[in-house]
Order: C-alpha cells, then structure tokens, then sequence
C-alpha cells in the first residue's frame, strides 16, 4: 500500500511538473544598413558663351560642350562648358536622376536638358538605376536656351535649372 | 494536467489504488505527449527593417520603428524599407489562459550599434515595453500576431554595409 502510494506520489509528480510553467524562444532577425549620404558638387555651370544679341535663336549645348544655333543667331566668342556635376555617395546603392525646376531669365528659356552620367551616352536626363556613385562620378549637361531676340549688346541672362540625384 | 488529476476519484483500497495509479499514468502520458502534440509556433510575416541609415559623421544617432512601421529618431534614412516586425504565434490546442511575452538577447554583431527599447502589440494589446505578462494565449487555429517595433542606437564608428541583428521572443505559459 505505502509502494503504491509512493509510486503514485512519483507519477503525479511527474505528470504534473512539466506542465508547470514552460517557456519557448524563437530567435529572429531584423534588418538595417549603414551607408554614406549622397553629396552633388558643381564643378562648372553651363556656359554658351556670348551670342549674337538681339536676335531670336534657338541655341544647344550638348554634354560635350560643343554650341550650335538656329537661324540668324550665332555664337561669337567666349569659351562654352556643359554642365559638370560631380556625384558621390554609396558604392553600392543605385541612384536616379532627373533634371527640372527650368526657370527662365531675361527671355531666356531653358528646354530640352540632355545628361551623360558616368562616361555614358548622352540623353534624357530622367536616368534610373543609374550606377552607384562611390567617391565620385561626373554628370555632364547639356541644354536647349530659346533666346527671345529683346537682349540687348552686353546684357547677360542666367536662367536656372535643378538636378536631383535620390537613392533608388 | 492538473485538473485532470485532481477530479480523479480518491482511492479507496489496494484494488482502487492500482486503478488510481493507471489513471496517473495516463494522465502521465497525456502530460509528456502535450508538449510534442501541440507545440506552438512562430511565422515570421514581415521582418523588422530599419532601412539603410546615413552613418553619422560624429557622435551618436537613434532610430526607431514603431510596432506601426512609423519611424523616428535622430538619425537619417537614405533608402530601403522600414517595417514593423510581424510575427503569428500558434498554439494548438493548449487551453485559454494567460501568457508572458519577453524579448531577450538582442544582438547586433556591432559594437557600434544596439538594439533594444522593444515595443509591440499583442492582439488588441499595446506593449510599450517588455516583459508583458498577463496576455491571452495565442488563437487556436490561425494564431495571434505579435507586432514588433525597437530602437537602433549607433555610432560614427559603424562601418557601412549590412548587419543583421537578432533576438528572441520568448513566450512563457504560467
């Protein structure tokens, strides 16, 4: 009788402890990166040049820097630059580009705004998935300016653009 | 268990004792085979992500999401998704009761970064810190999502690049 009440305390025991209180554990992970900020250093304006004043003209830069120019107007002196835009950030997160926010100056208009980023053909400068930058790639530009022929000799218009580089 | 012992009949001799200790000993049985036959489980939905931060140039930088996915802080994120961690816990057929939640041995992998200040929501339960005690067990059936936000701490000495830093939920039934 005392056997049998031993071994019943024992199994009791046994089948009720485990039971007691039980704790299960999953490990997770979460996930984060750590990169450099982009920075956009402006090596050179864009620069036509002096041209022909008080004539209508269409007149483009390209990436090159090369100008050229529609109708009577013409190109007179004056050394002309595209645009340069230094990029830096990331090795290895993807960037987009776009170019916008044209803002006319003395009746100088602004259209048309070509890009060649990183060695690369020049184009739209709506540029996706572009390559990384690292410690620096160049964005060249090149742009369309409508003169509208009321710039007088010696006068100058600065009209403005923006660029805008985002991480993908 | 062990009210299934107790509404056993009480013994009342040797021939009612060895029923008694059968009776134990499938109570015993059904008592080691509960934790095998309805083990709960976690299925992570989303993982808890916190982007792609702008290493600080100096100093220190905080950056939370929330158990919303809304985030804050110090700190700057430069791309990439913020999410709350989501995770569904089972439990099988375990009868109703209460639980404690805690989150425990969170580890970056970095010196320079830290991970903690846990936040969540348990069913239609806040949690503004662990541990939480005294929560419904999980759904039968379809489970019980727990949400998950925490706190990023980091330094100017973080190398950039990707870490990922882990944690337990750990789940205790009184």
């Amino acid at each position: 009788m005392v056997k049998c009440v031993k071994l019943v305390a024992l199994l009791f025991v046994l089948a009720v402890f485990p039971t007691l209180a039980s704790a299960v554990t999953w490990n997770v992970s979460a996930s984060v990166s750590f990169d450099v900020p982009l920075t956009l250093t402006k090596q050179a304006d864009i620069n036509f040049g002096t041209v022909k004043a008080v004539t209508a003209s269409t007149y483009t830069i390209t990436t090159a820097g090369v100008v050229s120019a529609t109708g009577a107007g013409a190109a007179l002196y004056g050394t002309p630059t595209a645009g340069n835009i230094t990029i830096s950030g990331s090795a290895t997160q993807t960037i987009n580009i776009s170019v916008g926010s044209l803002v006319a100056n003395n009746g100088v208009t602004l259209q048309n705004p070509t890009c060649s980023y990183n060695g690369g053909a020049s184009g739209s400068c709506t540029i996706n998935s572009a390559a990384a930058p690292g410690g620096g790639k160049t964005l060249l530009l090149g742009i369309q300016a409508v003169v509208s022929g009321s710039q007088a000799a010696h006068t100058s218009a600065a009209p403005t653009l923006v660029v805008t580089v985002v991480y993908t | 268990m062990l009210t299934i012992a107790l509404i056993l009949p009480p013994p009342s001799g040797r021939i009612r004792m060895m029923n008694w200790s059968l009776r134990l000993l499938i109570v015993l049985g059904l008592s080691l085979a509960a934790p095998v036959a309805h083990a709960q489980a976690l299925t992570q939905n989303t993982q808890l992500a916190f982007g792609a931060l702008q290493k600080p140039s100096s100093g220190s930088q905080t950056f939370t999401v929330t158990r919303t996915g809304s985030t804050s802080g110090t700190g700057t994120k430069l791309y990439g998704t913020t999410a709350a961690g989501s995770y569904t816990i089972t439990r099988g057929s375990l009868p109703s009761g209460t639980i404690t939640i805690d989150i425990q041995n969170a580890s970056t992998g970095s010196a320079a970064v830290t991970l903690g200040s846990f936040t969540g929501k348990w069913a239609n339960t806040n949690i503004a810190s662990f541990p939480k005690s005294g929560l419904s067990r999980p759904n039968r059936g379809t489970g019980t999502v727990l949400l998950l936000g925490a706190t990023l701490t980091y330094t100017s000495a973080v190398s950039t690049g990707s870490l990922s830093p882990t944690f337990d939920i750990v789940l205790t039934q009184p």
